[in-house]
């Protein structure tokens, strides 16, 4: 059966629209953990949009009693900030995002073409010698996800908006095929 | 290992999961706390745990 890792940045975002601390990221954690979620998921961004770099510390420290069997599961682009975040976390799973620091919500996943693979390899390896097991977010594309083996990494995580894109308009296939352009979801 | 996530919700989910029942993980926020609105957040986690298949949460 497949895990339920859920994914906390739109707490924070709600939170950091006040100073008050409202709602408490910590908190949540605990509900989603007490009501049987699997592991949490944070993507801390450079701008501290939602998810703060202290909140992943607060996260981890939290969870502590829980993991491993609850993973910690931190999303990110694997830039020198992330791996010093991760270096000090030991997150169970990595997510890594080709994101520019400005997109709005990750819609887009690694080509692994030749220069992608010049950057994102050694993260793999650097990552996977801290323990975490790597992840690589991809579009819903077999020819990409055949250049993931190669590139070491532990699995994928698919991209399902252009799916729920196609399931809003109406279209039920159950699969994860692109849909056409212009169904694609507006960023949230 | 396979993991999904982006705007996966409670009417999207079981379809997709049907289709692919070697997923892992499924990483899921925008949608599940827009439910938690409605339905509290310990009932919406039970329910996307209910839409991944746990009979237990259902």
């Amino acid at each position: 059966m497949a895990r339920l890792s859920v994914n906390l940045n739109k707490i924070a975002l709600l939170r950091n629209s006040r100073r008050t601390g409202v709602p408490d990221v910590l908190r949540f954690a605990r509900i989603a953990h007490d009501a049987g979620a699997d592991g949490l998921t944070v993507h801390p961004r450079p701008d501290e949009r939602h998810i703060r770099r202290d909140d992943v510390f607060g996260l981890a420290e939290l969870m502590r009693p829980w993991r491993p069997a609850f993973e910690l599961n931190i999303e990110g682009y694997p830039d020198s900030r992330f791996l010093d975040l991760v270096g000090q976390i030991m997150p169970e799973q990595c997510t890594l995002v080709p994101d520019a620091p400005d997109v709005l919500t990750s819609e887009e996943g690694w080509k692994l073409a030749p220069d992608q693979r010049r950057q994102v390899d050694p993260v793999i390896s650097a990552l996977k010698a801290m323990g975490s097991r790597v992840i690589l977010f991809v579009d819903p594309d077999a020819a990409i996800v055949e250049r993931v083996r190669d590139a070491g990494a532990d699995g994928i995580e698919i991209y399902t908006g252009s799916y729920a894109a196609a399931f809003r308009a109406g279209i039920r296939t159950p699969c994860c095929a692109p849909a056409p352009r212009r169904l694609r979801a507006p960023p949230s | 290992m396979v993991n999904i996530g982006h705007d996966l919700n409670l009417d999207n989910l079981p379809p997709l999961i049907a289709a692919l029942p070697t997923v892992a993980e499924a990483s899921i926020g925008h949608e599940l706390t827009a439910d938690a609105l409605v339905m509290g957040f310990p009932e919406a986690v039970r329910a996307y745990k209910a839409a991944l298949g746990d009979k237990a949460s259902a």
